[in-house]
């Protein structure tokens, strides 16, 4: 009887949590995506950024939104709305494709590093899952490993209990990868934040101020690392060289 | 004069007595009053003697004239030369005091020159009387200063500030700027620091001098702008003071007398910079004016002129000047509408060359032709404000005639959007326009589901992750209890009785619908038996009904519930083997009286 309580919660549980991420229907996706196949971008893209203000986070929603802002000639926020995209969906091919494409039209160009291709192998399967995926697969897996240990209590004969042992192992080996990998995502996503130049060309100034030294001027559609925020300004660094403070109304903080 | 020179050399040989020059202080320091005293033995002084003269030189103020007989007592020295066969007895002079003040230059600088009237004519005593002038300990030990290379330049136009410092006599050292903010008006090209040097300053003990061009700047905004002090930190040797010890040896005391100087933590700073910034004249201003003031060149340059479709062609745009440093604006490019073009690349670059900085800008724009024909690239032209010749001059470049052939190389892409299937979301597909990479891919089918970046915020997931554990816990306590407690064969016999018992009854009352009587009884009785067995893990099976009496009455059965478990037993046994009859009624009642002793019955 109690086990079929503890099961019955963890069912309601789980229910719950599927509902919470249930969002609402916006009509601007439909009205979007018309407005987008009639070539009326500027429309698209107003019908698409109302579900984004109503709260939509969807990396599809993102990735049209960059497709309608390049179509329309607007390439910081193009780029800024396809790194807000693979954020989400960071193994998506067709929206790293239209970001490096989008990143050849920018005016300041990132260099390309030669990446050993061992590391890069290594980044294929580290970007393979998503990490909510990872996360779902990493539950699945600790409440496995904790029902086989349990059912290998009941299990009489020896061979019996060393194949449950060695599912047990199997299993914590598989949690061991994909949890370090989720967790390495989740500490690049929480420190690193990236920014896009939005407006045509934003000046790096010595301060957060109006009236300090304009160190630098980005052109539009250039990425950089955001270091901090301050009052109406973002704390910045682009390279060895370029540290400085831009102004938040001229960029994107990719969130 | 001669002769009165020898006879002063004779006696000064014989009493150890001379004419000299001396000052009353050890240290002359710079805007300070000190004496300068000519002394004279008595004995030497010239019959005909008028008036001493001091011709000052190198600023040095001579404020008068005052002269004493004084008796010249030998110092130290003299006495230890005179212990040892030298001179060095008191003698009478006249002490001449020249009241001077010094300049408030530092160095070593020349008094000027004496003389004195003797028969009435000059004779000279001195042609030149070096001085050492030091700084006073209570004066900065460091002077800085900044020199503007322009104090009246155009909005835009490059300047150089120069950096001065001098370190005086009593700077110990710990240089450090403490603030060198040239203010928000200006854009600033630093120098590099580091390689400033300091030389010896001439004619000084220790002064030290260095001097460099700090920064190259250049206003943002006309007006009278500001370039605040820069403030500098360094360490310094006080005022001397004399320090008395008193020590103690044994019943003895002694006192002692020392001059000390302490290290003294000081700031000093530049005094600010005020430069005027004139407005660009309105007059003559050319439209592509860009902004760019100081002395520039331009050029531009297509690769070819000559080339088929799908070949590209190159324009090089190249401008240096010595305007704001680091800054070139672009110049205004014609309308390439015939040819596909890809973002230029620019590359700035600033050297110091000479005097100024000079920035270099190129830009390289590639033009890939979208079809075949002869185009004309109207001039480029560039403009800026020369501020040495107060004009505005322009340079251009071009025109250019292009001639494109038709080639092998496929037409230009054009995007066009996909017919939709319908007007529903789900006509929207998946599609590549690609055009071998050229373009963009197609939009996305949105579905309702929202994400999230950041799953692991989600405190739900957490608490499901670690739900796992308690469960494993939970579940792991309650077999290793249920294990334990089977292990206990009474106990489990226990729990058992019961539901052992139930069945019994059940099968009583089966036996009771059918009317098997005996089945019924046989039922009653062994339920009853296993009842009590269970319950004391006691086979009572077997037993004759004294030998269970006893047994029940050790477990202290109540002697009233023995004797009704006795008597149901009898009673059973009685109607199982007996031939006698009891009715349904009858049978219904001994049930439902085993029952209820059953019930009553704690063991």
């Amino acid at each position: 009887m109690k086990l079929n309580r503890i099961f019955l919660t963890i069912a309601a549980a789980l229910l719950m949590a599927t509902a919470s991420v249930a969002a609402p229907a916006c009509a601007g996706i439909e009205a979007g995506t018309k407005a987008y196949n009639e070539n009326d971008f500027e429309r698209a893209i107003d019908e698409w950024r109302t579900c984004v203000d109503e709260g939509v986070v969807n990396a599809d929603l993102y990735y049209n939104l960059g497709n309608a802002y390049y179509r329309s000639g607007k390439l910081g926020f193009a780029i800024y709305y396809y790194k807000s995209a693979l954020r989400l969906h960071p193994g998506d091919d067709d929206i790293q494709h239209n970001l490096n494409f989008a990143q050849t039209k920018t005016r300041d160009k990132e260099d390309d590093e030669e990446e050993n291709p061992i590391l890069e192998g290594l980044m294929d399967l580290h970007h393979a899952l998503s990490l909510k995926s990872q996360m779902n697969i990493s539950l699945v897996l600790f409440w496995a490993i904790a029902l086989v240990i349990l059912a290998r209590r009941f299990v009489n004969g020896s061979r019996g209990k060393n194949v449950c042992t060695g599912i047990v192992f199997g299993m914590s080996v598989i949690l061991c990868t994909i949890g370090a990998s989720a967790l390495y995502k989740m500490i690049v996503l929480e420190t690193d934040i990236t920014g896009v130049v939005t407006a045509s060309s934003a000046d790096v100034t010595s301060a957060p101020s109006d009236k300090s030294q304009t160190l630098n001027t980005l052109s539009e559609g250039t990425s950089f690392e955001v270091i901090g925020e301050q009052g109406n300004f973002a704390e910045i660094r682009l390279g060895e060289k370029i540290r400085g403070f831009v102004k938040l109304s001229e960029v994107g903080i990719v969130k | 004069m001669k002769r009165f020179l020898l006879l002063c050399l004779g006696l000064t040989a014989l009493v150890g007595a001379r004419p000299s020059l001396q000052f009353d202080k050890d240290r002359i320091e710079a805007g300070q009053t000190f004496n300068l005293q000519f002394i004279v033995p008595i004995q030497e002084l010239p019959q005909n003697r008028g008036a001493l003269h001091l011709e000052t030189r190198d600023n040095f103020k001579l404020l008068g004239l005052d002269s004493a007989d004084q008796v010249i007592r030998p110092e130290m020295d003299d006495i230890f030369n005179s212990f040892f066969g030298g001179g060095g007895r008191a003698y009478k002079a006249r002490v001449y005091s020249f009241k001077v003040k010094a300049p408030k230059k530092t160095g070593q600088l020349d008094l000027g020159k004496l003389t004195w009237n003797i028969d009435g004519e000059p004779n000279l005593i001195s042609s030149k009387i070096p001085v050492n002038v030091q700084r006073s300990f209570n004066d900065d030990a460091l002077a800085v200063s900044l020199t503007p290379s322009k104090k009246s330049i155009y909005e835009g136009e490059q300047f150089s500030v120069t950096l001065s410092l001098h370190t005086f006599d009593h700077f110990q050292g710990g240089l450090q700027a403490t603030d060198m903010s040239t203010g928000n008006d200006f854009i600033v090209h630093r120098n590099d620091l580091s390689n400033m040097e300091f030389k010896h300053v001439e004619g000084t003990r220790r002064e030290m001098k260095a001097t460099t061009r700090f920064a190259w700047l250049s206003p943002t905004k006309s007006g009278s702008l500001q370039i605040p002090s820069f403030k500098f930190k360094y360490t310094k040797l006080g005022e001397p003071k004399v320090v008395e010890e008193k020590k103690q040896m044994g019943n003895m005391s002694f006192s002692s007398r020392s001059v000390k100087q302490e290290p003294i933590e000081t700031e000093t700073a530049t005094a600010p910079l005020n430069i005027t910034v004139l407005p660009l004249p309105t007059e003559g201003k050319p439209d592509d004016f860009s902004g760019m003031v100081g002395s520039y060149s331009f050029d531009a340059n297509f690769d070819k002129t000559n080339l088929k479709v799908g070949e590209a062609l190159t324009l090089s745009i190249n401008i240096k000047g010595d305007g704001i440093p680091g800054t070139i604006t672009d110049p205004k490019l014609p309308d390439f509408s015939d040819f596909r073009s890809v973002p230029p690349e620019n590359s700035i670059n600033k050297k110091v060359k000479g005097a100024k900085v000079i920035t270099t800008k190129d830009v390289k724009v590639f033009l890939y032709p979208k079809k075949k024909g002869t185009f004309e690239i109207p001039a480029i032209t560039y403009s800026w404000f020369n501020p040495a010749k107060k004009k505005y001059e322009t340079a251009s470049a071009g025109p250019w005639t292009i001639e494109v052939e038709k080639g092998e190389a496929p037409a230009e892409p054009v995007y066009q959007a996909p017919v939709s299937a319908g007007t529903s979301t789900p006509a929207v597909q998946k599609q590549e326009i690609e055009f071998l990479g050229s373009d963009i891919r197609f939009i996305h089918a949105i579905t309702d589901k929202s994400e999230t970046a950041a799953p692991h915020r989600s405190i739900l997931f957490w608490v499901l992750f670690a739900a796992a554990i308690p469960f494993y816990l939970i579940v792991n306590f309650a077999i290793t209890r249920k294990r334990k407690r089977n292990s206990n064969k009474a106990l489990v016999r226990k729990g058992k009785a019961n539901k052992l018992l139930k069945e019994k009854f059940a099968k009583a009352r089966t036996a009771l619908k059918n009317g098997d009587g005996k089945g019924f009884y046989a039922a009653l009785e062994n339920g009853l038996i296993d009842y009590l067995s269970n319950l004391t893990n006691i086979e009572f099976k077997g037993m004759t009904r004294p030998q269970m009496k006893q047994e029940l009455a050790k477990l202290h059965v109540k002697d009233e519930t023995i004797a009704a478990i006795d008597s149901w037993l009898e009673k059973c046994a009685f109607v199982r083997f007996a031939p006698v009859s009891t009715t349904t009624e009858e049978q219904s009642r001994m049930l439902a009286d085993v029952e209820k002793l059953c019930e009553a019955l704690k063991l």
